[in-house]
């Protein structure tokens, strides 16, 4: 149970060894009765993700961002414009833990019960790689799209300050990028659904909705990485923010407050 | 067959009974959780759960703390080291017997 793997290499090592044995049932039987067992433990895990919060909150963090960047593109030129795109950058940032909090307080613990997580080894091993693997994209999309971005317009005597200009029509690369981001998305979306898209059949027409329409957007509102992306956060947000509030409404429908007194 | 039995005969009976089992389960997925939310995944009554919990209790696999959640009595209940070690043995001790 500590460590996965090894169980599952002693397990085949015993099927093999009741094979030839001839008493593969009775291996089933007991190999039947460790995965209930592994299920049972699991459960309480799958509530956290069942109940469509993550999702709004996932959603909500693309909302903010396109938000953000409309915010630049739509508001007046004054101190204010860039106050409140950060404001929105901040609430992008909080959305997730906001939610995965209200989620915990106001859904799962009136309904489920209290219930608190282990956060092992393995959890904070999960933490620190994915903290890791995030930062390495990030620094090499910055390296690779600054350049691809920006190209130095001739300076001339009169300008000896360098001034930029940016490309507004698409290459492979941004199309590229584009078609990942909404992979990126769709992958997450399956995590988020792991448990609940065998109950939810629609989920996987959000699924396919997220995955194609990046690539579709960018056809239709052509320009760089940069202009294309707030379309994209946009609908990818909202089609998040959408399916987990059905998800959520759907939970709150079948999982009746329970009462606090029943000790 | 009699090495077979005799790994059968080696399992912890506390852990053994269906019941019991269920809750050690559960309680081995999380840090803690409680009486409330046993009672609902369990789908036992108060007294059947209580009496497996004073049993587990009694073994040292399971520790009890009361407490309040602002004025409502709130009974928490986590497994002890033990109790984990415990039911790590079983679940090989399970896979062995076969």
């Amino acid at each position: 149970m500590k460590n996965p793997i090894a169980q599952y290499i002693q397990l085949v090592r015993n099927i093999e060894r009741a094979k030839r044995e001839g008493r593969t049932g009775e291996l089933l039987k007991a190999a039947k009765e460790n995965a209930e067992l592994q299920k049972i433990m699991m459960r309480p895990r799958q509530y956290a993700t069942t109940n469509g919060t993550g999702e709004i909150g996932w959603g909500t963090a693309w909302l903010c961002f396109a938000l953000s960047s409309y915010a630049s593109v739509i508001l007046p030129a004054s101190p204010w414009r860039g106050r409140v795109g950060m404001f929105f950058l901040l609430c992008a940032c909080v959305a997730m833990p906001i939610c995965l909090w209200a989620s915990k307080k106001f859904v799962i613990q009136p309904r489920i019960g209290y219930v608190a997580f282990r956060r092992g080894k393995s959890w904070w091993t999960g933490i620190i790689v994915g903290m890791v693997v995030a930062a390495g994209i990030s620094i090499a999309l910055s390296l690779w799209l600054i350049p691809e971005m920006i190209h130095a317009a001739p300076s001339s005597a009169h300008h000896a300050a360098a001034t930029v200009s940016v490309r507004d029509t698409p290459n492979r690369s941004d199309k590229l990028l584009i078609a990942g981001c909404g992979l990126m998305n769709a992958v997450l979306y399956l995590m988020f659904n792991a448990v609940s898209i065998k109950e939810h059949r629609w989920k996987w027409a959000c699924f396919v909705l997220i995955l194609v329409m990046p690539p579709v957007i960018g056809q239709l509102h052509p320009g760089n990485y940069l202009q294309m992306s707030p379309p994209v956060m946009l609908f990818q947000g909202s089609v998040y923010f959408l399916s987990g509030v059905i998800t959520l409404i759907w939970f709150l429908h079948h999982h009746q407050p329970i009462t606090l007194e029943a000790e | 067959m009699n090495e077979q039995l005799r790994a059968i005969s080696k399992l912890d009976r506390v852990i053994h009974e269906p019941g019991r089992l269920m809750i050690v389960a559960l309680l081995a997925g999380v840090k803690e959780c409680d009486f409330l939310f046993l009672l609902n995944e369990t789908r036992m009554n108060k007294g059947n759960l209580s009496s497996h919990l004073a049993r587990l209790e009694e073994a040292g696999y399971v520790e009890i703390e009361k407490t309040y959640r602002g004025k409502v009595p709130m009974t928490l209940l986590r497994l002890t080291r033990k109790g984990r070690t415990a039911f790590d043995e079983y679940r090989k001790g399970l896979m062995a017997a076969f």
